[in-house]
């Protein structure tokens, strides 16, 4: 079924949207998921997540390409996942829960005026890597986007598993120069 | 002391460490917001970097394919090859000793050629390993090509084609001339003839396996004698369409009813005419019944659209004379797209006459030139 049909099942509020999302991207979205969590019960609770997101967005959203409309929201959903499993994993007693609460009370160490909102940093972010060189800028998306191993990328374009490395090295170099010189501190 | 200092080593230990985990925290917290941000990047970039696999898997799976088409092109080249070689060979033995049966044959191709009417002394294939022509067998020999190129003839004119049609155009480059057309082609005759009544002339096992081959012997016949055949040669039409020359003509002598076959070319284009006069005549198709017959009505494959109760006439309808008209010519001669293939319309339909000559047409050409042809037929009259 084509994404066109699909979308327009979502606004038609029929049921069979999610079911045909599933078929036509489940196991898009679950790599995604999987690339992030490393684990199948979070992956698939993230997958199934993302169906019920979808249904909610849509309508009013229409997206041009539902694939990436549908792996964005598998992708937050995993990274929220990810922070909230974190945040478990360290939080063995309520004292460190209870300094983290007290953290959010402190000013932030940095300089405030350097930082950036997120939808700034988005912003940011887009224009350094439409700077970027086309195959560069494909190998950090596949990298820091869908999270994929090197050996992944490199089978993917054809390129040996160094020149992935060297090619994701200088470009974290260029970022960090580029987010430097537009006064950005994280 | 030493209890102290070593617990002082421990606590600084410990706070080392936790400032260490609280720094990787901090670096982590810092790569997710990082992370988050990507979430926003442009989908364009996500497309274009998914589009890139795409185009890459799509160039991969190109290029195999081309090799795998260049290979089964080679092996189909082999192949045909090879057997255009095998035949040439077990031909070669007969027209390296006959060369001046090739030569007749090239006058009737195209009577302009300046080789036309060459004596074919001059004869040569390039098949490796033949035997040179030898003087003493030259007779036997052109009666072993004639009956080669005669009973290759006999099914249609493809065989013809393979066999004899690249000894014309590799038969002698001498210095005959035009004016032994008309010689050459009686010569070549009086040697069917000869063939016919058995002369064999010298053995050669080649020629003889290729003819077994064949169950039936054909008189070759050039255009002029073919319009000469008592009751076919009437059929034989005087309008060709535009560009079409004469290649073959002929009868197989053998078949109990008056035969003849006609064939005439025009590059990738060919019309054959299948004049018989059947014993048991053909049952002709209703002509007010479109579906029998029309191939405007269906879609190709032919065999999955065409209802089966139709098909056999469908396939190879006959035409009562009285009812031909150019309708039904239309009706039969469709363009196809193929590939590789001219856009000339091709059908095949067959015409009883009332004197009872059955004309069965093949080929190519635009109905009004394909009616016109048959409005040239002096037959009935």
């Amino acid at each position: 079924m084509t994404d066109a049909k699909i979308l327009d099942l979502y606004w038609e509020r029929a049921e069979q949207a999610i079911y045909e999302s599933q078929k036509a991207y489940g196991k898009y979205c679950y790599k995604i998921a999987w690339n992030i969590l490393y684990s199948r019960e979070d992956s698939d609770e993230c997958v199934n997540d993302t169906w019920l997101r979808a249904w909610n967005a849509i309508p009013p959203s229409r997206p041009g390409r539902l694939a990436l409309f549908l792996g964005t929201i598998t992708r937050n959903l995993s990274l929220d996942r990810w922070k909230e499993r974190r945040a478990m994993k360290r939080g063995k007693g309520e004292m460190e829960l209870a300094l983290d609460e007290l953290a959010e009370c402190l000013p932030d160490a940095h300089n405030t005026e350097a930082e950036v909102e997120a939808a700034e940093l988005e912003r940011l972010v887009n224009d350094f890597l439409c700077g970027l060189p086309e195959r560069e800028c494909n190998i950090f998306l596949r990298r820091y986007w869908y999270v994929e191993e090197y050996s992944e990328i490199a089978r993917r374009y054809g390129m040996k598993l160094n020149t992935v490395k060297t090619s994701l090295f200088r470009t974290r170099g260029k970022l960090r120069e580029y987010l430097e010189r537009e006064g950005v501190i994280l | 002391m030493s209890e102290n200092l070593e617990r002082d080593l421990e606590r600084n230990h410990k706070r080392g460490h936790k400032s260490q985990e609280h720094l990787d925290r901090q670096e982590q917290e810092r790569a997710m917001r990082l992370m988050e941000a990507l979430s926003g990047v442009d989908e364009r970039l996500l497309e274009r970097c998914e589009d890139r696999v795409i185009k890459h898997q799509k160039f991969l799976w190109r290029s195999t394919r081309a090799v795998a088409a260049v290979l089964c092109l080679a092996v189909v080249g082999a192949v045909s090859w090879g057997g255009y070689r095998l035949s040439n060979m077990k031909m070669g033995s007969a027209d390296s000793s006959g060369g001046a049966a090739g030569a007749p044959e090239a006058g009737m191709e195209n009577a302009a050629a300046p080789w036309d009417g060459v004596s074919g002394d001059t004869a040569e294939m390039d098949t490796p390993g033949e035997a040179a022509p030898d003087g003493a067998d030259e007779e036997a020999g052109q009666r072993e090509e004639q009956k080669v190129t005669a009973a290759g003839a006999e099914s249609g004119t493809a065989a013809d084609r393979d066999g004899s049609k690249p000894q014309t155009e590799m038969a002698g480059n001498g210095t005959g001339g035009f004016g032994a057309q008309q010689e050459t082609e009686e010569k070549e005759q009086e040697e069917g003839a000869a063939e016919e009544n058995g002369a064999d002339g010298a053995g050669d096992s080649g020629v003889t396996e290729y003819e077994s081959c064949l169950p039936l012997k054909s008189e070759k016949r050039t255009e002029t004698q073919a319009r000469t055949e008592a009751v076919l040669g009437a059929y034989v039409p005087e309008l060709l369409p535009k560009g079409y020359a004469f290649e073959n003509a002929y009868r197989v002598p053998e078949d109990s009813e008056a035969n003849l076959t006609i064939c005439w070319s025009r590059g990738m284009d060919s019309i054959t005419l299948q004049l018989t006069k059947p014993a048991n005549q053909p049952q002709t198709v209703d002509a007010s019944r479109a579906e029998l017959y029309d191939v405007h009505l269906y879609e190709i494959p032919y065999g999955e659209s065409v209802p089966e109760e139709y098909r056999q006439t469908f396939n190879n309808p006959v035409f009562a004379a009285e009812d031909f008209d150019l309708e039904i010519v239309k009706s039969r001669m469709k363009s196809y797209d193929d590939q590789g293939d001219t856009d000339t319309p091709r059908g095949n339909f067959g015409v009883l006459f009332s004197d009872g000559v059955l004309v069965r047409f093949s080929g190519r050409g635009s109905a009004e030139e394909i009616w016109e042809m048959f409005c040239s037929m002096g037959g009935e009259e």
